[in-house]
């Protein structure tokens, strides 16, 4: 596909679900994106273990809200 | 991030902060999409009587006497590493003081505000700021006139309409 060349439909399709999609995730709470972060550390991590790489960290959110919770 | 906060309240109530603003990728929570990142970054004021040099050290001494660990330039609370950034500019120093208390677990957290956090991405202008920045465009509700004067006053229109430009 050279550039400038109109889209597919089904791509155009895919692509609005997208932008929608992205749209509706930023409209998530902050506690929710935190959490999304978390699982989107896990899936780094694991990629890299699966490439390779070294491993790269994830936070612990259970222990991060726990110990929020026990210091207030 | 509530157990952060709170550690650099005590902080600011024991005068070793001024005041302090969360920024960086995790202040996008606040406004877009996630991204994916790794730490937390704390924007800091602290004043420095006239003559002497600035040091984190007393930032570092305090934390480490409530039992956090101090690896490197990183303060771990829990697993999450936590980077103070003392503000190193104008633009930065006006992005804390303009900060924003935004509600996050039940408490208030210290969040740098959208048009500062593009005009401080503009500003450092690597590749994924510039993605950053227009990410906040896209997503967050942008005061337009309070960020054209941003960037006007920090000289950054010019950056920012070659950013633009690219969408």
């Amino acid at each position: 596909m050279r550039s400038g060349e109109e889209l597919p439909e089904v791509v155009r399709h895919v692509l609005e679900f997208k932008a929608a999609r992205r749209k509706a995730l930023a409209n998530l709470p902050p506690e929710e994106k935190l959490r999304l972060i978390v699982e989107m550390q896990k899936w780094a991590r694991a990629a890299h273990i699966a490439t390779g790489r070294p491993p790269t960290p994830v936070w612990n959110l259970a222990m991060l809200m726990r110990r929020a919770q026990e210091s207030s | 991030m509530n157990e952060a906060v709170r550690a650099f309240r005590e902080l600011q109530a024991e005068g070793v902060i001024r005041r302090f603003a969360l920024g960086g990728a995790a202040a996008l929570i606040f406004y877009t999409e996630p991204v994916l990142t790794y730490d937390i970054d704390f924007f800091v004021l602290v004043d420095v009587p006239v003559g002497q040099l600035l040091s984190m050290q007393p930032i570092y001494e305090h934390l480490h006497r409530k039992g956090y660990m101090v690896v490197g330039e990183q303060i771990l609370i829990g697993d999450a590493p936590v980077h103070v950034l003392v503000a190193y500019n104008p633009l930065v120093e006006e992005a804390v003081h303009e900060a924003r208390e935004l509600p996050f677990n039940g408490e208030l957290v210290p969040v740098i505000t959208p048009e500062y956090l593009i005009a401080i991405a503009l500003q450092t202008n690597r590749y994924k700021d510039r993605e950053r920045a227009r990410l906040l465009w896209e997503q967050a509700a942008i005061d337009e006139a309070k960020l054209n004067d941003i960037l006007t006053r920090h000289g950054l229109m010019e950056v920012w309409e070659a950013v633009r430009s690219q969408q």
